[in-house]
């Protein structure tokens, strides 16, 4: 996995983490990126390598015995070196690099300590356990900066607690580019070299770094010298350093971060539970029967007797009452919109249901995942409570509701008419019959059929067929309007499914893609850097 | 060995302040409480190591400590004092593990109890076989010996005064650390031993502004110092501990020099320091003066750390208040949100306001006669199928209705409790410790169903009480006794709040209605007091659910508040000031 792989893993972390990465970390992982930026543009030929390590554990003697030359100061009392220094073989290109590491003592050297290390910047640094704060300020902020470390210890400080716990172990991710260098060694006996090597190296491992290779040197007697310079060589050869300490770092922070947890697909049987409820709540099945109650009170005004049919009409049209109906798009260019701030807000009741399913669904996705993100997940929730009632009324004041009559009705209307003028027919016929002969008209006569008088007959038929249509207009405007309230639900839990799509399942849905692609960031940025 | 009748008050007070401190109450982890909690337990420790068998007996053998960093020499140091290979010295680091304490014979018999030290075991050693290397000496380096103390005793220990070897003070070996700090603490006087690579070190220059703080009696050795690098480093050497407040610790310079085949170092090397251990063990007076001084010190140290305890210990207790504070004011949220919600009419409009119109109908004439024939039709329908009036369906409406209202306030408030909670890592354990705190309670729902049906079987109560003349009570009957209840569960839900006020808002039209029935039946006077009255008891059934609620959050912060109290903590260990004071003065 190369730098820039990893890069963008730290990138991703940045973005999807958010609020879920603590403030203290999210500051480091800002330094980390600008830190790696500065660094690729500055000599990527160079390599820099830092040698840390205890007041008196003799940096600078090594770094002296290194060069073969007297550059650094090296003194019995301590803490000795207060400032780095700079040695290197090839100065151009290593200026600007030393000046954003803010080193300021620098030594140009011609023969550099191995063929293939021209490029190498060797750094003399203070010691990080001395009474002299400032120094460890010194080595801890260096320590981040170069590409190469070289602890170095001495028999006497080899198991301090200092360089292993609070040096040692939190770079451990960066066994790639470390080297563990024994100095002083001449002060042991022959044989008793190995033996503390071997515990040094005992401890290194436990400090995290497995595959541990300690040096053992003398800056006094050159021993172990060459290997040293050796070791150098070959890290300055490799050019790698760099992009492996960048790698190691973000490997090392990215273990400092709290996985998400487990993170699990969005549940469909959850989306439509919360639909449902929600449009309980939202009222669609009000909606609907009050769609189904205007039309057959419609349809009765209009297919009904005429002459009871007008009780209908003294009725309160369902939808109306809510708000809703025909009446809203009665004016022209009137914007639902407009209409919606006319309708009181919502009742608290509907809100409450409302704000229980959206929380139950929130918690349902976030099932799985670490209370960290569960909580992302519930703020959100708390946001979409908050908009959802007022959008869902909004979305069904701009539903459109089947709510135009039917052509039939029409048709019943001119039949019923036409009845009730037939009935009029025989009513004035039988009057007519009856009050002409009073006047000096003579009567004219009243056919008969199979003994009944037409008149009478006309009038029986008009009041049979009014009763009849009314009857088969109230069944066919039964069985519409059942159809038209399965309709308007159908389309009223449509449009509450689009806002619910996108004002609560969308929200958590992009959070737990967040949480998803944190998690898969996570683990490229974990890798171990070699392997 | 007995105690004298001055020091008994001390020794009471002081075995108080050690039970407050043994339960100093530091379990959450709020800034620095694992620093406070060690410093307790280091408290606890050094009365019991130390100041309780001192505060008993002043003349008591003095104990002196060899401590050091790890590699500096302490052991071949000890070995060279004593003449005699005690001690097993090398190159692996860390070396001593099980500390030694090395008596003179005629002292057995104080050190073998648990007089001081009593959290270590004792282990009675033998002396090396003559000629046994000082890489062999003693036993091996085992991790779980650590808490043995090897007794020694030996000719060469001056009487009156013991030794002990202590593991090193900065190796990776965090027993080694805790220990070393433990017997220091212990110390009447300590033997610090440093090296030229290591006297700039930090981490003892650490513990000796402690000793100096404690005003404890302190030698330094330097050891290994190169024969030429003498005159660079003593005075930087002395300087630093000038500037310490140690001007007065005498410097012991030991050179770089080869051991002998034993591995031991010439007694000539450290003639200085021993005669100066030999000097104060023959002089009474000084012993008992470098005792009280070291003594009065401890207690003083002591009261600056119970004064860091006790703060530590009040922040623990204030936290837990503004968590209390915090989960009191949520859930005082909920109770005014249901509260809003039961009030305008918000709880009616829609859906309950519309049956209620269905079922009484507008003032309205031709509604009223369309309400008539339409509720004669309902009833009938009813009748016949068995449905439910539509009276009982207004009122199970304002049920469901009221009760999504606090089921869903209940959750609003765990929620934002517990979000209150993983703001801060304190708050996190608490949460970690108890996962139901996340949402409402299980019974909460049910408990909530329950305290509506009992409130809507008070009002019905409330009806019938105030039906006391017959005039009264034929109306209520007439009009039905459930329709005069729902009558003024609408007229509740429909007025604004402070009817004490005395004005009856009405929201909706047709609640006109249910409070004109109630005015018909009860006089415009009544009425509002019996609204009055329900929506005082509505609110009262809401309170106590919702603290019962909220109570699961009083009582998993209740065991984080049981120890001492930073009152008794102070006020004890000022009265252990005054009565050891007290004792000394006399």
């Amino acid at each position: 996995m190369s730098l820039d792989d990893r890069l963008a893993a730290l990138r991703t972390l940045r973005s999807a983490g958010g609020d879920t990465v603590p403030a203290a970390l999210g500051t480091t992982m800002d330094a980390l990126l600008e830190r790696a930026g500065r660094r690729r543009e500055l000599s990527p030929g160079s390599t820099v390598v830092g040698m840390f390590g205890a007041t008196g554990s003799g940096k600078s003697s090594l770094v002296n015995a290194l060069v073969g030359d007297d550059v650094a100061r090296t003194h019995v009392r301590r803490p000795t070196t207060s400032e780095a220094l700079a040695v290197t073989w090839e100065p151009e290109g290593a200026a600007d690099l030393l000046d954003w590491l803010e080193v300021r003592d620098r030594v140009v050297r011609v023969d550099p300590l191995d063929p293939r290390a021209r490029q190498l910047v060797l750094l003399d640094l203070p010691d990080f356990d001395s009474v002299e704060a400032g120094n460890r300020a010194v080595a801890e902020r260096l320590a981040a900066q170069v590409d190469a470390l070289v602890w170095v210890v001495d028999p006497q400080k080899y198991a301090d607690e200092v360089l292993h716990a609070q040096f040692i172990t939190p770079h451990a991710r960066h066994a790639e580019v470390t080297l563990i260098v024994l100095n002083q060694s001449d002060l042991l006996t022959p044989a008793d070299v190995p033996r503390v090597v071997a515990s040094l190296t005992e401890i290194v491992v436990r400090d995290g770094i497995p595959k541990a290779t300690v040096l053992a040197v003398s800056a006094r007697t050159g021993a172990g010298i060459d290997a040293l310079r050796r070791a150098l060589g070959d890290l300055a050869a490799a050019r790698g350093a760099r992009d492996a300490r960048l790698s190691a770092d973000i490997a090392a922070l990215a273990d400092r971060l709290e996985s998400p947890g487990d993170v699990r697909p969005p549940d469909t049987r959850a989306r439509t539970r919360l639909v449902d409820e929600i449009a309980v709540a939202a009222g669609a099945d009000v909606v609907a029967r009050a769609v189904a109650g205007s039309y057959r009170k419609r349809s009765a005004q209009a297919t009904g007797w005429p002459l009871v049919s007008w009780i209908a009409r003294l009725r309160a049209d369902p939808l109306t009452r809510l708000g809703l109906g025909r009446k809203r798009t009665g004016k022209a260019g009137q914007d639902p919109d407009l209409h919606r701030t006319s309708l009181p807000p919502a009742n608290a009741a509907a809100r409450a249901r409302v704000s229980i399913a959206v929380r139950d669904y929130a918690d349902t996705a976030a099932a799985g995942l670490t209370e960290t993100w569960r909580s992302t997940l519930r703020s959100s929730a708390e946001t979409s409570i908050a908009t959802l009632p007022d959008a869902l009324d909004l979305a069904i004041a701009r539903t459109q509701l089947p709510d135009r009559g039917s052509w039939w009705w029409v048709l019943f209307g001119i039949v019923q008419w036409v009845s009730i003028l037939t009935g009029l027919v025989g009513a004035g016929w039988l009057l007519g019959a009856a009050l002409l002969p009073r006047i000096g008209l003579p009567p004219f006569e009243i056919p008969v059929v199979e003994g009944w008088a037409v008149p009478t007959l006309l009038i029986i038929a008009a009041v049979l067929a009014g009763i009849l249509l009314g009857l088969l207009g109230g069944a066919l405007g039964a069985v519409t309007a059942a159809a038209r309230r399965r309709r308007t639900r159908k389309r009223l839990v449509s449009s509450i499914d689009a806002v619910v799509e996108s004002s609560v399942v969308a929200p958590i849905g992009a959070g737990i893609e967040r949480a998803r692609a944190f998690a898969a960031a996570l683990q490229a940025a974990r890798q171990a850097t070699r392997g | 060995m007995g105690v004298t009748d001055t020091r008994a008050p001390a020794i009471a007070s002081l075995e108080r302040l050690r039970a407050s401190l043994a339960d100093a109450g530091l379990d959450l982890p709020l800034d620095g409480a694992t620093e406070h909690r060690e410093n307790a337990a280091a408290a606890v420790r050094q009365i019991d190591d130390y100041i309780r068998p001192r505060l008993a007996d002043l003349d008591a053998p003095l104990l002196a400590v060899v401590g050091g960093s790890t590699g500096s020499g302490k052991s071949t140091i000890v070995n060279a004092v004593v003449g005699t290979p005690l001690s097993r010295v090398g190159v692996i680091r860390p070396t001593t593990r099980q500390p030694i304490l090395v008596h003179a014979p005629a002292d057995a018999g104080w050190f073998a109890s648990d007089r001081i030290l009593p959290g270590l075991a004792r282990v009675r050693g033998a002396l090396s076989s003559p000629g046994t290397p000082a890489s062999a000496a003693g036993d091996s380096p085992a991790a779980s010996r650590i808490h043995e103390l090897m007794l020694l005793a030996h000719d060469a220990v001056p009487a009156s005064l013991a030794i002990i070897d202590a593991p090193d003070i900065d190796s990776v070996a965090a027993d080694n650390r805790a220990l070393a700090t433990q017997l220091l603490a212990a110390a009447d006087l300590w033997v610090f031993v440093t090296t030229a690579n290591r006297y700039a070190d930090a981490v003892p220059w650490k513990l000796l502004d402690g000793a100096a703080a404690r005003s404890i009696t302190v030698a330094v050795i330097l050891n290994r110092v190169p024969a030429d690098a003498v005159d660079d480093v003593l005075p930087d050497l002395r300087a630093m501990l000038a500037a310490r407040d140690l001007a007065d610790a005498p410097v012991f310079v030991i050179e770089e020099q080869p051991l002998d085949d034993l591995g031991m170092l010439p007694p000539a090397a450290v003639a200085a320091p021993r005669d100066w251990l030999t000097a104060i063990a023959g002089d009474r007076a000084e012993r008992t003066r470098i005792a009280a001084r070291t003594l009065g010190g401890a207690i003083e140290d002591l009261d600056r750390r119970v004064g860091e305890i006790a703060e530590a210990r009040q922040a623990q207790l204030d936290w837990i208040s503004g968590v209390d504070a915090m989960a009191a004011a949520d859930y005082q949220d909920a109770v005014d949100a249901v509260d809003e919600a039961t009030r305008d009419g918000a709880l009616l409009r829609g859906e309950v306001l519309a049956r209620w119109q269905d079922f009484v109908g507008t003032t309205d004439f031709f509604r009223k006669i369309e309400s008539w024939v339409s509720r004669t039709r309902d009833s009938v329908a009813a009748w016949i199928q068995g449905k439910p009036s539509p009276v009982v369906d207004v009122e199970t409406q304002i049920e469901t209705g009221l009760h999504a209202v606090i089921v869903d306030e209940g959750g609003r408030a765990a929620a934002a409790t517990w979000a209150g909670l993983q703001r801060s890592a304190a708050g996190r354990t608490v949460a970690e410790r108890h996962p139901e705190l996340a949402r409402q309670s299980e019974q909460f729902s049910d408990a909530a169903g329950a305290a509506i049906r009992d409130w809507q079987g008070a009002l019905l109560q409330l009806v019938r009480d105030n039906a006391g003349n017959k005039r009264i009570k034929a109306r209520v009957l007439s009009a039905g006794l459930n329709v005069i209840t729902v009558a003024l569960m609408i007229v509740v839900f429909a007025s604004t709040g402070g009817l004490t006020g005395g004005e009856l808002l009405i929201a909706g039209g047709s609640a006109v209605l249910g409070q004109k029935l109630l005015e018909t039946v009860f006089g415009e006077d009544a009425v509002r007091r019996l609204a009055g009255e329900a929506r005082r008891d509505l609110q009262q059934r809401v309170q106590t659910l919702f603290d019962t609620e909220r109570a699961r959050v009083t009582t998993a912060l209740e065991t984080l508040r049981f120890g001492s109290s930073p009152e008794s903590l102070r006020r004890e260990s000022a009265t252990l000031l005054d009565d050891v004071r007290a004792a000394a003065g006399s």
